[in-house]
């Protein structure tokens, strides 16, 4: 899904404010890209059980993944209630109740429109090799909505961008923005607290506490593929000897002053979990605060 | 040659508990047949060199296709992951206790799910001697002889391997001969370390060369009879006597007035242990048909084994240790001990012929190569399915109920907060009873209990 970051990109600048899910797990590819992303899963049961059993181990902005427990899911959510824009990533081909715009990834193919639904097919990414993906959203909003798409299409676009947008029909529209080799693959910048993890602790502002912990695991959500350097920051104390994790096997990690770096290569079908662990525990005080990405 | 891949899944060190040593003993014996990972809750566990630790939680993501599962499993907390892991995923298991109650009760296993283990294995014992767990919630002594717990780990296994005959035969009578066809008996590993010499291991603790030592070892639990040890030393004066493990509190100061007890040690000091001693106690009553890894160390090291002649230890050759008979065992102990210290040479006789013996039944590639006979014999044959689904968690509320359900089908489990007691009944007084009050249509009924406060509700779903 090395779209992922183009799409984030040109949703976030057509919809300001916009409040976002990406239930898209296992992959997890908009998790990354867009801040404040919530994330879960559209179809739980189709979950390899260890995948869901892994899944249910995570909690983030101290609640636990969409999906797994209808009980959480029925908690109010202020920040998506309360969004003009409400976006959800998903892979099953109709629209996520509650959003209003539903973004399905590989597009709906031949499913018939929902009533009432407008769909913009988006082609997007790499020029070499588009990814189709297909929003749907009520008919009334599609004009204004492929509007502003293509107005930030426009915006976005850089030297050798092929941007591009029309409607079809009243019901149908679509939207292109292809990208020269390499594709849009942006710098990374993820709050650590942002992110699901299993910790007992929620962590905020200040990053996520980890004083005291032996073990963590964050998921960050799907990387496109290519090898990255990820840098680890921490404020509170130094690390110490922390060992760092890619899906639960050791990497090389290199300590820095108030950091780890190590070089990944992360997995392309699913969205890595990061796993840092201290023999005796993290150094009292020690809060982790970012995560920096760079290809 | 390409190996195929096995994971172990087992406690490893720095774990205190001697599965795990066997597991990091075991593991490079399997080396040489497969391309091996291990996998624990602590990610930071000792593998051995050129072995990958993986998060248990993650395993499932490993690369390659076609991983055997291989089990360590005993009866202790530390092994409740394993058991989890087997639950989800069929594996070969290594049961190093027949009985696994104490596993399930520390490892917070709700009283629903040890009682069915019990009347699983024993109803008709189930019915009567259950009853306090039942009835009371609190569990005897008793019970961990009466019920081993062990159906579900033989149910989910594709193989189930043991360490004697003992266990085996154990099993087979409890659960039958259907259900323990699978059970194969490989016997415990001679550890591959090299073990310290009698005169190194004595400088480094200290001891003279002249002084007869009597270790004994491990988690001083009561059926390893430290209070026949402390009586048949008491007319022993001379003698010292060393306990290379914990000690619960409760015999700590007993028992600290005539031993010294170290505590729990690293392995290299507790082979020191071993290896200075003259004598290794090693008794046991009653015995479950445990397996030892102390006793295996004292093999590596030479050093002459006295046990009892029960369970599992029966079956070691007579040559190879001294059996002790479980009648009179304190006297029978100290008459043993005051022999050697007269002539030591026959403690050390002993130790030689056990240390022979123990080089042809437990080197590590024979054995290692009858778990691979084992693992691929078993690699095609089918486990218990897995369980059910983790019941999903609502409020007793139709409309959340038939939200929850919408699109799924087969079979399901709902777990119900009813809050207020009272509104139980009023559900089952509804028209149509509990499930025309709860359930959407379609949805059948099949069982319902409570539990806890919760009402559990097992269903069948269309589709």
């Amino acid at each position: 899904m090395s779209a992922a970051p183009l799409l984030a990109a040109l949703l976030a600048r057509a919809m300001p404010g916009l409040a976002a899910r990406d239930l898209g797990l296992p992959l997890g590819a908009l998790l990354p890209w867009l801040p404040g992303t919530r994330a879960g899963t559209a179809d739980a049961a189709a979950l390899d059980p260890a995948e869901r059993a892994l899944f249910g181990r995570f909690r983030q902005h101290g609640r636990g993944l969409l999906g797994l427990d209808p009980i959480a899911d029925a908690e109010p959510d202020p920040a998506w209630e309360a969004a003009r824009d409400r976006l959800a990533w998903t892979s099953l081909a109709a629209p996520v109740p509650g959003a209003t715009v539903t973004l399905v990834a590989g597009g709906t193919g031949e499913a018939p429109l929902p009533e009432g639904f407008g769909r913009i097919i988006l082609v997007a990414g790499r020029d070499d090799a588009p990814e189709r993906h297909d929003m749907l959203l009520p008919e009334a909003r599609l004009g204004d909505t492929l509007d502003r798409l293509c107005a930030a299409a426009a915006a976005l676009a850089g030297p050798g961008w092929q941007p591009g947008g029309r409607s079809l029909s009243r019901r149908q529209a679509s939207l292109s923005l292809l990208v020269p080799r390499p594709g849009h693959v942006p710098d990374l910048l993820l709050p650590a607290a942002a992110l699901p993890h299993d910790l007992a602790v929620a962590g905020g502002s200040e990053g996520l506490p980890l004083d005291g912990a032996r073990q963590v695991r964050l998921l960050i959500g799907s990387l496109p593929p290519t090898r990255w350097r990820l840098s680890l920051r921490f404020t509170g104390a130094e690390p110490g000897p922390a060992a760092l994790f890619l899906d639960g096997l050791r990497i090389p990690a290199r300590p820095v002053p108030g950091g780890l770096v190590a070089g990944i290569d992360p997995p392309t079908r699913h969205a890595p979990v990061l796993g840092l662990a201290w023999r005796d525990g993290a150094p009292p005080g020690l809060r982790l605060v970012t995560l920096e990405a760079r290809p | 040659m390409d190996r195929p891949p096995l994971l172990m899944v087992s406690p490893l060190p720095p774990a205190r508990n001697g599965i795990a040593d066997y597991a990091a003993a075991l593991l490079p014996g399997l080396a040489a047949h497969y391309d091996c990972a291990a996998a624990g809750e602590d990610w930071l566990a000792e593998a051995p060199p050129g072995i990958p630790m993986v998060d248990m939680a993650l395993a499932h993501r490993l690369p390659r296709e076609g991983w055997r599962r291989l089990c360590q499993i005993g009866n202790n907390p530390g092994h409740g992951f394993v058991l989890q892991a087997l639950r989800a995923r069929p594996g070969v298991t290594t049961l190093h206790d027949p009985g696994l109650l104490h596993l399930h009760e520390s490892t917070g296993e709700d009283r629903p799910t040890i009682l069915a283990g019990m009347r699983h294995a024993a109803p008709g014992l189930a019915a009567t001697y259950a009853r306090h767990l039942r009835e009371q919630g609190f569990s005897t002594r008793a019970n961990h002889l009466l019920f081993d717990l062990a159906g579900e780990v033989l149910a989910r296994s594709q193989a189930v391997i043991v360490h004697s005959r003992f266990a085996r035969n154990r099993l087979r009578l409890t659960h039958g001969e259907a259900a323990t066809a699978h059970v194969e008996v490989i016997p415990h590993l001679l550890l591959p370390a090299t073990l310290p010499s009698r005169a190194a291991a004595r400088a480094r603790l200290g001891i003279g060369a002249e002084e007869f030592l009597v270790v004994t070892a491990g988690f001083a639990s009561a059926a390893k009879r430290l209070d026949w040890v402390l009586a048949a030393l008491e007319g022993l004066p001379s003698l010292r006597w060393i306990h290379a493990g914990e000690v619960p509190p409760g015999l700590a100061g007993r028992l600290g007035a005539r031993a010294r007890i170290t505590g729990h040690l690293p392995a290299d000091e507790f082979d020191a242990h071993v290896a200075a001693a003259d004598a290794l106690v090693n008794l046991r009553f009653p015995s479950t048909g445990e397996s030892s890894g102390s006793l295996a160390r004292a093999f590596a090291a030479g050093t002459c084994c006295i046990v009892s002649r029960t369970g599992a230890f029966a079956e070691l050759s007579a040559d190879a240790v001294l059996h002790l008979p479980l009648a009179g065992g304190a006297g029978a102990l100290a008459e043993a001990l005051a022999g050697f210290a007269a002539a030591p040479e026959r403690a050390r006789a002993i130790g030689a012929a056990g240390r022979a013996y123990a080089e042809t039944e437990m080197a590590l590639p024979a054995v290692a190569a009858r778990y691979r006979a084992v693992i691929e014999a078993a690699a095609d044959r089918p486990a218990a399915a897995a369980g059910p689904l983790p019941p999903l968690r609502l409020a007793a509320d139709p409309r959340l109920i038939a939200d929850a359900l919408a699109g799924r089908s087969g079979r399901c489990r709902l777990r119900l907060d009813l809050g207020d007691p009272d509104r139980l009944a009023e559900l089952s007084l509804a028209p149509g009873g509990l499930a025309g009050a709860l359930l959407p249509s379609g949805a059948e009924l099949r069982a319902a209990r409570l539990e806890e406060g919760a009402l559990l509700l097992d269903l069948q779903l269309p589709g």
